[in-house]
Formats: C-alpha cells, structure tokens, sequence
C-alpha cells in the first residue's frame, strides 16, 4: 500500500507553488531547484496538473508556473486522484472482477481500510501543508 | 496505492484454516480448491505465515495446516505487516536522504495521518471478529 513516486513529487511541486513567496510565477529551474525534483520529471508532472486547471502557465522569460486556485481549493484527494493509476488499494473493491464478493469476510476490512484513507486525502488541503511546511520553517530560522 | 494479493489471500488462509475448525488439519490442496488461489502461490504465502507463527504444519497422510494461535489472538494489522513488509502509505526516507521541508510537511500533514487512519480502521481487529461476522451473516441468509 503506496502512493507513487509520481503522487508524492507532484504533492511537493505544489506545495512549493503554494508557499511561493515572490509574485512572480515560479520557474520549473526554481521549482526543480527548492524541491530537488529534476526539471524533466517537473515538465511532465506539470502536464496534467495545467490540464485539469490545478496550476496555470505563462511562457517567456518571466514565465512560469503558479497555482490556479487558493491552496484551501486544493485537496490531496484532487491531486492524487489525477497522478495516481488508482485510489483503490484493492482490486477487488473495483467490483465485479471477483466471483467470491458475496462470501468474502475480509472485504469488509478492505472497506474499511480505504474509506479512512479517503476521508483523510478528502480532508486535508494543501493550504494545511503549507500551514505546517511555514510553522516549521519559522522554527528552524530562530 | 495498493494492498498486494499476498496481504489479502494471507487473510483469506488463515480465515479458511479456521473454518475448518481448530483442531483439524486441512492440506493446501483443499485450501487452495476452496479459494481458487493456486496451490503454489498459496504455498509461498503459508511459509510466510509459518514463520510469522500464525499456522503449524503437520506432515503425514492426516497431515497439513492448524492454526498456532486462537483466531482471538491473531491480530489483522500483525498479519497484514508480516505479509506485506509494512504499511505504511510512503516509504520512510533513507538515513542518507536529505529530506526537502516540502517532503517532511506533507510527511506530516498527510501520510502520517493516512497511517494513523489504516491502524485505526484495522485497529483490534482479530481473526475471531471476522469469523464471527461471518457466522451472523449465515445465520440470518
């Protein structure tokens, strides 16, 4: 029971957009650069986050990348529900593909299990990440 | 995000070796017709269980699998850690990883939780309770 490599960085590139302290748009060289992300994986990740208007774009030299919505917009649900291949930490809960569903004890179990992750991705925004990533910050500067 | 087959058909062996109540040895052969997972695989995934403690094996013509615990003493997230490695939604970082403030915040404010969360949902959950649901269910169909 993992989330991808994919889900995480995409998590971190956000969460550097979310706790930008410029106004100017971030570039992917200043994204790769505070995240440790290789600029390359960024682009790619980037893709998909603008397509489903999580982040926008501008082109030229002081173009870049910044969040689309306020960070309290954002939930890790949204984002991981996109980069990730799926949410479902069993397949057998994807229905149907199972002929013992009627009989089986321990797909309750699995039921459970899942809802919990769900209502925690569904609860926690990026605005509370950023909350947490600037008290931290704070603490280490004094 | 995945929990692997290994986790979940490790739970359906311990529930069938209980079905077949405690003091009866059933063979893999009878295990894996019951649950339609191949015998192999089962095989690979009883000598986990063995050496995790959970089952005993018997050889001989009346031999094979019995549980080495009370289904009341097998506990579901014990099982499923010795299973699957661990549990944990990310892997922790490694001991010469530099981990970026980013990282260690959503560590926090997220996988923590989501960790949390799956403890609590399988929480005291035994092998008894789920035999037992199991009992009730047939009882009223």
């Amino acid at each position: 029971m993992k989330i991808s490599t994919r889900g995480q960085y995409s998590l971190e590139a956000l969460l550097c957009l979310a706790t930008a302290t410029s106004e100017k748009p971030y570039s992917i060289h200043t994204i790769a650069e505070k995240t440790h992300i290789s600029e390359g994986y960024l682009e790619q990740l980037f893709i998909p986050l603008k397509k489903a208007g999580i982040v926008t774009g501008s082109r030229g030299v002081q173009g870049g990348y910044r969040l689309a919505k306020d960070p309290k917009e954002i939930t890790a649900y949204q984002v991981l529900d996109l980069m990730e291949t799926t949410l479902r930490s069993i397949p057998c809960l994807n229905g149907g593909e199972c002929s013992k569903s009627e009989i089986c004890e321990s797909r309750a179990v699995w039921e459970d299990v899942e809802t919990s992750i769900e209502s925690v991705i569904h609860s926690v925004t990026l605005a509370d990440l950023a909350s947490i990533y600037r008290s931290a910050q704070g603490e280490s500067a004094t | 995000m995945k929990i692997s087959t290994k986790g979940r058909y490790g739970v359906r062996f311990l529930i069938d070796v209980a079905e077949q109540g405690l003091d009866t040895h059933t063979t893999l052969a009878e295990i894996s017709k019951r649950q339609d997972i191949s015998s192999a695989y089962l095989g690979q995934i009883a000598v986990s269980l063995k050496r995790a403690g959970y089952i005993r094996s018997i050889k001989g013509s009346n031999g094979g699998f019995i549980l080495a615990k009370l289904p009341s003493e097998i506990q579901l997230h014990e099982v499923l850690s010795s299973l699957e490695g661990d549990l944990t939604i990310v892997d922790p970082p490694l001991p010469t990883e530099e981990e970026t403030g980013y990282r260690k915040a959503i560590r926090v404010g997220l996988y923590q939780k989501i960790d949390d969360a799956i403890a609590q949902a399988l929480g005291a959950l035994t092998l008894e309770k789920l035999l037992s649901k199991k009992n009730l269910q047939s009882l009223f169909n």
